[in-house]
């Protein structure tokens, strides 16, 4: 049995986004979720779209893996598409027309500036954990929030809480394709009859799964105890990360770069 | 031959142009009261072999049919059953019976209770105790007969196991051997494994695999006499057999071998009493 | 074996002295009477079945639990002072039977660095230390693996320099094997033998004799007392013994025991199918 890669999931590869500090990559992701906001014109959208090609095209990170999350926000995009174009008894000239409800170009349009807008939203985020381990990650956003460990924060267990969840993902998803099919080859059908009858078919699959996460959970506890882990406080860590001037630069310019695109265009 | 399977091949999709071949050209038939033991290390592509009879993998080369039709038709459903290693971990329900009875009762039988306590007796869990006991609380051994009963309560004819005995003591191995003994009077039984020995005596046939092809395939006599293709594939055979084995070379008459130790030190020490 | 350790420097030994442990609300104790000892570079085997107190002494071993009575102290340091928890904690390495549930690192370089990192190492220092551990249980180049894309024997043997990367004087193994194939299992025992030669005394427990039939010494509890504290000979030389205690003797042991008492001159101990062949051929 394969292991389905997760959405998102860090892909191995050598590339200078890969090397750029996870902090750095934050801030530009900030910069760049602001600025796509900001952005009022399919202009500012093409800007990003292309910013964004050209970091996929840099990261080394196949364009399929980078957009395939973008495939799960199908039913988002067509919502967003239709919750625009649609219109009721609308006066101005229509493109489509069923009854009272029509579609005219004004809104089909400003459906099409949203989806493109949520789809380079993803794209550009997701960009941030393909080239990301986890580890890396959650070292960042504790470093981001140590802020908040002035103010009582737990961050350093925070951190930690995100790196187990992140460690378990694959092995959860493994075991649950496990219990769907031991659950099938019993008869077992998850695809046939009303919502609530699909939902109720899960059950002989989620029952087994938080029995053995939990009993998970109790021997990672044990691990973790005998390895001696008492909170975030004198840890140290691997890999300490440092901020380089070349993450620096790349956290302005392009932060700055990206937030100003929105802004004019 | 009820369950058959000619020239299978299985192939992963790696998304790279060339998958993985997990088996190749492999062909097994199974008829009730027969015992097929699968042997192969970790990677020969034994587990996948059995997913194929199972009917849970479509083939890509050969076929599988059950009693000349397919698994899968209605008139099959249920007929091919499959155990999955550590089966126990499978438990939703808040009774054994109710447990059990998940499969018949998906396949639409009219008294699944009724077919779940029949499986129990058969693999010597009395219904009247362990039916209405919590399944999550069961030892070793009980868990395993009582997850083996859920694949048996849907009418299987023929079962089959992966690593049935793994993880378990000697009681609670010995426990699951008798119960599938006693499973051979109803169907035909497939167990996969890496570790053969204590399926060898009473085996109809023995296949091995290696790299998803069969490197041995024939009776546990057929592998005493050359053995070579069978440690090729990366199995060793049991002390106790070898030690037999080895006998039987240097002249002492041996008209069995068996994995047994006291079995063997009978006949060892009778064909020795014979040739002195 | 009491008192002078605390006083004057440091015996390097793990004690239990007459420990009790029952488990709150528990009607019958889980332990009673357990006196043991485990010395650097040596290995003791702990046999028994399920439910006859293993898991319990080994958890006794490294502070996660405390006893009831009696004492459990590692290189003088009694488990029940809390503010010695943590310093046995980094003595006694600690490996648990399912190596999934123990990875708590994404990638198997950041798992064995988790205990140096708890314990305030340098990262300079971490980085040695974590590459020698991986070298020394055989997964040296696996630093920037997924634990999802290790066998389960590899996950075992990481689990195992995760805990070396603490450095401890003692390494308990919690049936570090009874999850593996046989391929993993030979892996993960011969990871274990390197330890013992590295000067780590190991605590191996598990339900196979084979596994540990070249241990110093064998302790078989059974209804959580030691009903057996010997040399793995001693079992193998008497197997009605053994199978009183409800330990499974190999199938060629047990061969060459009934071969013995039909009067052929087997060589003792656990002869190999040449050698008994051998004898039944001579004689």
């Amino acid at each position: 049995m394969r292991v389905p890669s997760t959405f998102g999931q860090y892909v191995p590869v050598d590339s200078p986004v890969h090397t750029l500090d996870a902090r750095a990559k934050m801030g530009v992701i900030a910069a760049f979720t602001l600025g796509l906001f900001l952005a009022d014109g399919f202009l500012g959208l093409a800007v990003f779209a292309a910013a964004v090609a050209v970091v996929v095209r840099v990261s080394r990170v196949p364009a399929r893996i980078a957009f395939r999350g973008v495939r799960a926000l199908g039913l988002i995009l067509v919502f967003t598409l239709l919750a625009h174009a649609l219109r009721w008894e609308p006066a101005t000239v229509m493109l489509v027309r069923l009854g009272p409800i029509g579609i005219d170009a004004e809104g089909l349009r400003t459906g099409i500036f949203f989806a493109v807008r949520i789809v380079l939203l993803m794209a550009g985020t997701s960009l941030l954990t393909l080239t990301t381990t986890p580890v890396q990650l959650t070292d960042g956003l504790e470093s981001v929030m140590r802020p908040g460990a002035a103010l009582g924060l737990p961050t350093g267990e925070i951190a930690m809480m995100l790196t187990i969840a992140l460690r378990f993902i694959p092995t959860t998803a493994q075991e649950a394709e496990r219990l769907i099919i031991a659950q099938s080859a019993r008869g077992a059908r998850f695809d046939e009859g009303s919502l609530v009858a699909r939902v109720k078919a899960y059950v002989p699959v989620l029952v087994p799964l938080f029995v053995n996460l939990f009993r998970r959970a109790e021997d990672l506890a044990t691990a973790m105890d005998a390895r001696c882990y008492r909170g975030g406080e004198g840890r140290t860590r691997l890999h300490a990360a440092v901020m380089t001037v070349r993450d620096w630069l790349v956290l302005l310019l392009c932060g700055i770069g990206l937030v100003v695109t929105g802004i004019v265009l | 031959m009820p369950l058959l399977a000619e020239g299978l091949s299985y192939t992963y999709e790696t998304g790279r142009a060339s998958g993985v071949v997990a088996v190749r050209d492999v062909s097994v038939g199974v008829d009730v009261g027969d015992l097929v033991v699968i042997a192969g290390t970790t990677g020969s592509g034994k587990s996948t072999l059995l997913r194929l009879l199972a009917g849970l993998l479509v083939p890509t080369a050969g076929s599988v049919t059950v009693d000349g039709v397919a698994p899968g038709a209605r008139e099959t459903r249920g007929a091919v059953s499959i155990v999955f290693q550590n089966p126990e971990t499978q438990f939703f329900a808040e009774t054994l019976r109710a447990d059990v009875a998940f499969g018949p009762r998906n396949l639409g039988r009219p008294e699944p209770e009724a077919d779940a306590d029949r499986a129990l007796a058969a693999v010597n869990l009395d219904p009247s105790v362990y039916g209405p006991r919590s399944p999550f609380g069961l030892s070793g051994g009980e868990a395993r007969r009582g997850a083996i009963a859920g694949a048996l309560a849907m009418g299987a004819r023929y079962l089959l196991l992966d690593e049935p005995t793994a993880g378990l003591d000697a009681d609670g191995r010995r426990a699951v051997r008798a119960a599938l003994r006693a499973e051979r009077a109803r169907s035909g039984v497939v167990v996969v494994t890496h570790d053969p020995a204590e399926f060898l005596d009473g085996a109809s046939q023995v296949i091995a695999l290696a790299e998803g092809e069969v490197a041995f395939s024939g009776t546990a006599d057929a592998l005493y006499d050359d053995p070579s293709a069978y440690e090729g594939a990366g199995l060793a055979l049991p002390v106790v057999v070898r030690v037999q084995l080895l006998a039987r070379r240097r002249g002492l008459p041996l008209a069995r071998v068996t994995v047994d130790p006291g079995l063997a030190a009978r006949s060892l020490l009778a064909a020795r009493g014979e040739s002195l | 074996m009491r008192g002078p350790s605390s006083l004057q420097g440091r015996t390097h030994v793990v004690v239990f002295e007459n420990v009790g442990f029952r488990y709150p609300g528990a009607r019958t104790a889980a332990l009673e009477g357990v006196s043991v000892s485990v010395r650097p570079a040596e290995l003791v085997a702990l046999l028994g079945p399920n439910g006859s107190g293993k898991s319990t002494l080994v958890r006794l071993s490294n502070a996660l639990l405390s006893p009831t009575s009696g004492r459990v102290t590692v290189d003088g340091m009694d488990t029940a002072d809390e503010d010695a928890v943590w310093d046995i904690r980094e003595r006694v390495g600690f490996i648990q039977q399912n190596p999934e549930n123990q990875i708590v690192g994404t990638i198997a370089e950041e798992d064995v660095a988790f205990g140096p990192e708890n314990l305030g190492v340098a990262p300079a220092e971490i980085r040695v230390r974590v590459d020698e551990a991986l070298e020394a249980v055989g997964l040296a180049g696996f630093q920037r693996r997924e634990p999802h894309m290790l066998s389960e024997g590899q996950k075992q043997r990481l689990a195992i320099a995760g805990a070396l990367a603490m450095r401890p004087a003692y390494l308990v193994a919690d049936e570090p094997t009874a999850m593996l194939d046989p391929v993993g299992r030979a892996d993960v025992l011969r990871a274990l033998r390197g330890l013992r030669h590295q000067g780590v005394g190991v605590l191996h427990v598990t339900h196979h004799l084979e596994d540990v039939l070249d241990a110093d010494r064998v302790l078989v509890l059974a209804s959580g007392a030691i009903a057996f504290d010997g040399t793995p000979g001693e079992l193998v030389g008497d197997p009605e013994r053994a199978l009183g205690l409800g330990i499974e003797l190999p199938a060629e042991v047990l061969l060459a025991d009934a071969l013995r008492r039909g009067g052929v001159r087997v060589p003792a101990g656990h002869p190999s199918a040449e050698e008994i062949a051998e004898a039944l051929c001579l004689s």
